[in-house]
């Protein structure tokens, strides 16, 4: 008995297997951050926060406050320091600072006690004041962005909105800068 | 038939080889030791008698991005009573391990104190260990570590 080849059939299989390719081949190509750059001012005006960046600096010595006693953090490389104020205006209320070099080494911020905001809780609508401290090699300065992200996105998102600050050029300050707590409302 | 049975149990590690296996090159406390992900100098150690041994470190991030945590099991020590200990905790003077920057910690292994370890002398041996990317269902991708590329003996400070 002849067996006809079913030639529907076949092409319908082989559009499945090219549609199957192309959506593995655009799920790879997606990107996974969207970037929103600065503007002139340090601000990032985004519908889930707003972010503006304030008085970056280049030292070798950070001073700060525990329990109202001074301490002092050196370092024979480079602290980045820099401020944010930052508001949400959603249900992502908890947000991380990194510091990406120009090729591409990251680096998260150095957790003095009672100065960073990782893993602390804001609330919407209220802005929250606070100082960034980054240890990286004096040579990695030059190029790098400070980028701002909510450490865990809420509801569907497709795609990360990353708030990102590109430093400008900075020169090496002899004294120590003083890091100090969050507070909520501007910096003072 | 027997040389051949004989030479496949020693290439495979029998007889000899398995009752000694390679721990790491000797190397004087100090020395920059390379491992895939860490550079690693064993500095100093410490004995606290009966209590914990703690080995002071300078460890740098070879990986482009930060972290917190060292890879598990990345230094053991040996003690004169010839025990190995897995280090119980390590912590970095900044919290984090910064890329490229080298960064002092310490390793912390404690003894038993029901007093067997009460007689554990001051002559240990550190072995620093390379590492593998290992990745799991639920977990990031994270540094495990592997083969023993260098041992260092010290003598530790011995503290009450």
């Amino acid at each position: 008995m002849k067996t006809r080849f079913d030639w529907v059939g076949g092409i319908a299989f082989l559009l499945c297997l090219v549609i199957v390719g192309l959506l593995g081949v655009a799920a790879q190509n997606k990107p996974d951050k969207l970037f929103m750059d600065a503007d002139s001012e340090g601000r990032v005006t985004l519908t889930q926060f707003d972010v503006t960046f304030l008085r970056p600096s280049l030292t070798q010595s950070v001073s700060y406050e525990v329990f109202g006693e001074a301490r002092q953090l050196d370092t024979e490389y480079a602290f980045v320091v820099l401020q944010t104020v930052l508001t949400p205006h959603g249900r992502d209320t908890q947000f991380q600072t990194d510091l990406r070099t120009a090729d591409g080494y990251l680096y998260t911020e150095i957790s003095l006690p009672d100065a960073s905001i990782a893993g602390l809780d804001t609330s919407p609508g209220l802005a929250l004041s606070s100082t960034h401290v980054f240890e990286l090699p004096k040579d990695k300065v030059a190029g790098s962005a400070v980028e701002v992200y909510p450490i865990q996105p809420s509801g569907l998102q497709a795609i990360d909105v990353v708030a990102r600050y590109q430093l400008p050029e900075l020169t090496l300050q002899e004294s120590a800068i003083e890091v100090a707590a969050p507070v909520l409302g501007p910096p003072a | 038939m027997v040389l051949s049975v004989t030479g496949v149990i020693w290439a495979t590690g029998g007889f000899e080889r398995a009752s000694n296996p390679y721990l790491g090159a000797p190397t004087e406390p100090g020395t920059v030791i390379q491992t895939t992900f860490w550079d690693i100098k064993v500095d100093a150690a410490t004995l606290k008698t009966g209590d914990k041994i703690t080995i002071e470190l300078t460890i740098t991030n070879k990986r482009r991005e930060g972290t917190s945590t060292l890879t598990d099991g990345i230094v053991q020590v040996r003690t004169s009573k010839d025990q190995y200990l897995l280090a119980d905790y390590c912590l970095a003077d900044r919290l984090e391990f910064s890329p490229l920057i080298p960064t002092p910690s310490t390793c912390t292994f404690l003894l038993d104190n029901d007093g067997t370890d009460a007689d554990v002398t001051a002559d240990v041996e550190v072995f620093v260990l390379d590492q593998q990317m290992s990745s799991g269902l639920l977990i990031d991708p994270s540094p495990e570590a592997t083969d023993p590329v260098a041992r260092i003996a010290l003598v530790a400070e011995v503290v009450q």
